[in-house]
């Protein structure tokens, strides 16, 4: 499905999902897209986040002692559990929309 | 009329927008079927109902009333659930501004809709389909550096790529200048032909007689009877008298779909009508 997951980053479109639907995609499959789509956008966005706390977080205690950093597995994990649901919450909006695309529509001009 | 099973039949379907006062008879009581083999085009003024019938016959829209059967497979009892299925698997649809999703390339365009788009056979596929329609240096293109013919052929691609038996287009041919046009109604033409499949045409567009076997008016959600087709004795399929190319032959008139099939008529008339008596 590389071609469908690179093209639904892009997606904001509702007459694409109404193609999709009219040549026989099943509502539940373009749910799942979106919620994949918006589950790995959230797990880059957490580990790209995550490396530069590592990496920049000695250089920032060096300039500013008083700024103490200390990642702990705790905080590691609860950071995840807010980006899964954030993710989750991210998708709510489009798959509502998605639902109520008529793919009749994209029969007219 | 024809032999064999009918691909698409209908039954009686009336279509009924709003309710009450403000109600729409989009189609009314309407009969209808189409064979393999066979291009059919329905024809009519605006709100005649063309895209109402297309939709009901391509499983995207249900009827108020009626029966609607796909390839043997009656589908106004099935699930809403199941219809997706049936389009995806049935039916291929060819639209008036294309429809293609503009960020995949045309193989990919092609290949998404296809059951297992990643598989090795899914791409050859893919990618035979646009080579048999001319667009071979064609196939990484986006469908922003094509031109409208060039869209509409990748749009024929994916009507076709899970062999369907229904190919259903609604004015396939509006957006193109006559050239394009008449290519593409070629090809639609070829494909009912030569890879025997059922393909069912709405339009107001004249031009599109010329690849019909049969032609039907639809006005106010009613076929028109009026039309009167006879079948061509040389390829066996119906013709509508009215402009078609005739031959007298012994004191009869037969009809033509096409002038290949008259010449080869005129060359040795009797093996045609004995074939015709059978
Ligand atoms: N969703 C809808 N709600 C209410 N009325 C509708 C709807 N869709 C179509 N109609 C009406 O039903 C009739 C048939 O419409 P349809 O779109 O099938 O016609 P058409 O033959 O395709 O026309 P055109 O040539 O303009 O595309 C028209 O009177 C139209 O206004
Ligand atoms: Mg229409």
């Amino acid at each position: 499905m590389a071609g469908l997951t690179i093209y639904t980053a892009t997606v904001e479109k509702a007459r694409e999902y109404g193609i999709l639907k009219a040549v026989g995609f099943t509502n539940r499959y373009l749910y799942r897209v979106v919620l994949e789509q918006s589950l790995v956008t959230g797990l880059i966005g957490f580990v790209v986040g995550m490396g530069l706390t590592l990496v920049a977080g000695p250089f920032a205690q060096n300039l500013v002692p008083q700024f103490v950093i200390l990642v702990r597995w705790q905080d590691l994990l609860a950071v995840f559990g807010v980006t899964l649901l954030m993710a989750l919450f991210a998708a709510y909006i489009p798959v509502r929309r998605l639902a109520q695309i008529d793919p009749v529509a994209v029969f007219k001009g | 009329m024809s032999e064999g099973n009918a691909v698409l039949r209908m039954d009686a379907v009336t279509k009924v927008y709003g309710s009450g006062e403000a109600a729409v008879f989009a189609l009314d009581k309407v009969d209808f079927e189409a064979y393999p083999g066979e291009v059919v085009v329905v024809m009519g003024p605006s709100g005649a109902g063309k895209t109402t019938f297309l939709t009901i016959a391509g499983a995207l829209l249900r009827p108020t009333e009626g029966r609607v059967e796909i390839a043997g497979t009656e589908i106004t009892s099935l699930k809403e659930n199941r219809l997706p299925f049936v389009r995806r698997e049935r039916v291929g649809f060819i639209f008036q501004n294309f429809n293609l999703l503009e960020a995949l390339t045309g193989l990919e365009n092609v290949r998404l809709v296809m059951m297992d788009p990643d598989s090795r056979g899914s791409v050859n596929r893919a990618r035979e389909l646009l080579e048999m329609f001319g667009l071979g240096h064609r196939l990484n293109s986006l469908p922003k550096n094509l031109s409208g013919g060039e869209k509409q052929r990748v749009g024929i691609a994916r009507a076709l790529a899970n062999n369907p038996d229904l190919i259903l287009a609604d004015e396939p041919t509006a957006n193109l200048d006559s050239k394009r046009g008449q290519e593409v109604m070629q090809l639609l033409r070829q494909i009912a032909l030569e890879l025997h499949r059922t393909v069912v045409i709405v339009s107001h567009d004249h031009r599109i007689r010329e690849v019909a076997h049969r032609v039907l008016w639809l006005e106010d959600g009613r076929f028109r009877a009026d039309v009167i087709t006879e079948r061509d004795p040389v390829c066996g399929r119906p013709v509508e008298v009215e402009g078609a190319r005739t031959v007298e032959y012994e004191g009869s008139t037969y009809y033509f779909c096409a002038d290949q099939c008259l010449k080869l008529f005129e060359a040795t008339p009797r093996r045609f009508l004995e074939a015709v008596e059978e």
